[in-house]
């Protein structure tokens, strides 16, 4: 029942990355906000700039964020702990969370040799797309970020810099959750569809 | 910067805050749903934290009776989290609601750092209701709080009282400018020709060769420079002009036209319009149909944030003047008439309903609008009652003979002044009335008026500024004035709009313990008289 959903921990998290290949690109960026009982625990939130080992940052337009922001950044084995911290024991929630979490289990792996656990993913563009066919209605659209800023009607939200995307993706994923709980649907089932999914 | 700093700082009173201080608030806040009917505090309760509504409603409940609606962008909880007081009300979402939530402990040390930000709260837990009606930035207020040095304003074309007409002429058609200002040699200016003036001299069959002191309009209408535009706004209202000389310390610094207000305004500025408007029409239906145009225009100005004086100090030189043509029609060529009531103080009431007194002469078609009721003096006094020679206080001189009105003004408050002791046990018995929702701006209207006459004044003021020259604690009477302020508003929004929301039915409701208070205050300094 909808009661599973509420008890349930959550943590919102928003990575920013030097460019999109997982294998090759580092973190520069994380941010994490707890979510738990219908609330945003905004003073439990994490957010970190992280230095790379290599400078060959791409992805500058999107996040905004330079070299010279990262220079005196701590490097990533320094936070490592807090984000491990972060996401344990919770319900990972984002948008195109699979491949947040594929970055971060890469950096685990191959800078400390180490296995991130993590719970298990929940993307809010799926929930999306869960409610709308859930609803009778057809998704004949591209379910992108700026399609759900615009369904939540979320203005005024600093976007593209780690934890402003991190807060949107939570005040959305907090307007998600009103919703389901009107369902008949447990945690398992959103996992179901949380799972896989391709974005670009 | 944290999101969601951009949305605070668009709303009071964060606004006041700077980025660094709006994310301390930030680091600490929690954002929560409220599912419809779920209760999101408990009555007697000391919150430790203050509730923004970012997007939903929240009611506030006394049992089951929903008392107060906290809409978007509106907070809650601020008596309780800052005052440590106990929750008056339960508050529960009447739709799903988010919630910005910010500690108590950051609000008040928010407060001891940044002095506008504490200023506003403290304003908000005093109830001062009429500055708080809206608590996003408005723009209509925002405009009328610039300056006149901020509006781009022409520089001023002069010539001297000398200048021949002909000159003048060509000046204007030289520079492009519709006004020219009259400067003596001190460079003060003494008078204004606009094409309206050059026009009436050809029709008077003026030669060109004239000067510009036997065309020119004198005195000018002047603002100075530090003025706000709304005192331009009335100014312009007041005068019927196209221009207004800009002055400093007396002297010429430019001109401003009404087209450039107008510019600034758009597209709020019909008002500017009607006093030309009013000048050419004769017809009555047709100042009734203007009279209920300008009706229709103070739904913006009443959503606007403003208070209820200045809207008052807008609206009634508009009306005066629309009375004033009417007159021109009706009035016998030597009658002396008057404004009493709510508009001889000049306070807005609606429908406005004018009453006049005719001193001297007569007025035709003693019922010629709806809206003017017409008595005459020696009828309205006929048995010296006086209660209504005190009302007589309130009037205010419309048209005809000056300085008749003046001396009829005089005779009456000496007649009361000379009946004294009855004023007070007068003043003594209306502060035993029962003081209740409907009647609570009445009664303040008439304590304040008996209150000044009592002391010895007899002239014509609003409400508020005969509270405000009482001899109470400040705090009461900058309060009283205050609800004051704000319940007109009420009733004029409700005449207006057809209903009054319920923060406004709230607002009645606690105006009266503040009208309570006042008037026991006046009790206890009245006892002190002996």
């Amino acid at each position: 029942m909808g009661m599973n959903i509420l008890n349930e921990n959550y943590v919102v998290i928003d990575v920013e990355t030097t460019g999109l290949n997982t294998k090759k690109d580092e973190i520069i960026a994380f941010a994490s906000i707890p979510v738990r009982g219908m609330k945003l625990h905004m003073d439990e939130s994490y957010f970190t700039l992280i230095k790379p080992e290599k400078f060959r940052i791409t992805s500058i337009k999107y996040h905004g964020i330079t070299e010279n922001d990262l220079l005196n950044a701590p490097e990533f084995y320094e936070v490592a702990k807090k984000i491990e911290k972060a996401v344990a024991n919770s319900v990972v929630v984002g948008y195109a969370v699979n491949i947040d979490v594929e970055f971060l289990k890469n950096a685990f792996k191959r800078k400390l040799k180490k296995k991130l656990r993590t719970g298990r993913c929940l993307d809010i563009a799926e929930i999306e797309n869960w409610l709308i066919k859930r609803r009778g209605r057809v998704v004949n659209f591209k379910l992108d970020f700026d399609t759900l800023l615009k369904i939540y009607r979320i203005e005024g939200f600093t976007r593209h810099s780690a934890m402003g995307d991190a807060f949107a993706t939570a005040y959305i994923f907090l307007k998600q959750l009103s919703q389901i709980q009107e369902y008949d649907v447990r945690i398992e089932d959103l996992m179901r569809f949380g799972k896989k999914v391709t974005f670009f | 910067m944290l999101p969601p700093s951009d949305y605070l700082t668009k709303i009071k009173p964060f606004s006041y805050l700077d980025e660094e201080q709006i994310d301390e608030l930030i680091k600490n806040m929690h954002v929560s749903l409220y599912k419809t009917g779920k209760t999101v505090f408990k009555k007697g309760r000391v919150l430790d934290r203050i509730y923004l509504v970012r997007d939903g409603e929240l009611g506030l409940f006394d049992g089951e009776d929903l008392v107060e609606v906290i809409g978007n962008n509106e907070f809650t909880g601020l008596s309780s989290a800052i005052k440590k007081e106990k929750t008056e009300f339960e508050g529960r979402a009447i739709a799903d609601t988010i919630c910005f939530e910010f500690r108590a402990k950051d609000i008040e040390e928010m407060m001891e750092r940044n002095q506008e930000f504490a200023e506003f709260i403290e304003k908000i837990l005093r109830m001062r209701f009429s500055e708080i009606f809206h608590f996003e930035e408005d723009e209509l207020m925002a405009l009328f709080s610039k300056k006149v040095s901020d509006v781009i304003f022409r520089e001023p074309v002069t010539c001297d009282p000398e200048s021949p007409l002909k000159e003048i002429v060509s000046i204007m058609k030289e520079k492009g400018v519709g006004s020219i200002i009259v400067v003596n040699r001190k460079g003060n200016p003494i008078g204004i020709i606009t094409h309206t003036d050059i026009i009436d001299a050809l029709a008077r069959d003026i030669p060109l060769t004239s000067g510009a002191e036997s065309v020119m309009s004198s005195p000018v209408v002047a603002v100075d420079l530090s003025s706000s535009l709304l005192d331009a706004y009335i100014k312009f209202i007041e005068s019927a002009v196209n221009h207004l000389a800009v002055a400093k310390d007396g002297r010429l610094e430019g001109v401003i036209t009404i087209k450039d207000l107008m510019k600034s305004f758009e597209p709020r500025s019909s008002l500017l319009n009607y006093p030309k408007i009013v000048k050419k029409i004769e017809d009555l239906a047709q100042l009734e149909d203007l009279t209920k145009d300008v009706l229709s225009s103070m739904k913006n100005m009443l959503r606007s944030g403003l208070n209820y004086e200045t809207i008052s100090s807008i609206y009634i030189p508009v009306f005066d003047q629309i009375l004033r043509q009417i007159l021109k029609q009706t009035a016998k060529e030597s009658a002396t008439v008057a404004i009493i009531g709510d508009f001889g103080r000049r306070e807005l009431i609606l429908p406005p309903i004018y009453r006049l007194l005719v001193i001297d002469g007569s007025v035709e078609n003693a019922n010629f609008s709806d809206y003017y009721s017409v008595m005459n003096a020696d009828e309205f006094l006929k048995n010296e009652n006086l209660s209504d020679m005190i009302e007589l206080a309130d009037s205010r001189y419309i048209s005809g003979s000056g300085a008749r009105y003046i001396s009829f003004k005089e005779e009456i408050g000496k007649s009361v002044e000379s009946r004294k002791e009855e004023v007070l046990s007068l003043l003594k018995r209306e502060l035993r009335e029962k003081i209740t929702p409907e009647n609570c701006d009445a009664r303040v209207e008439k304590i304040a008026r008996l209150w000044v006459v009592y002391r010895g004044e007899f002239t014509s003021k609003t409400t508020s500024e005969r509270v405000r020259s009482m001899s109470l604690s400040p705090e009461i009477l900058s309060l009283t004035s205050e609800i004051y302020s704000a319940i007109k508003l009420i009733r004029l929004r409700e005449t207006i709009f057809g209903d009054k929301s319920k923060t406004d039915s709230i607002i009645l409701k606690k105006s009266v313990s503040v009208i309570r208070t006042f008037r026991n205050a006046l009790r206890e300094e009245m006892r002190t008289w002996g």
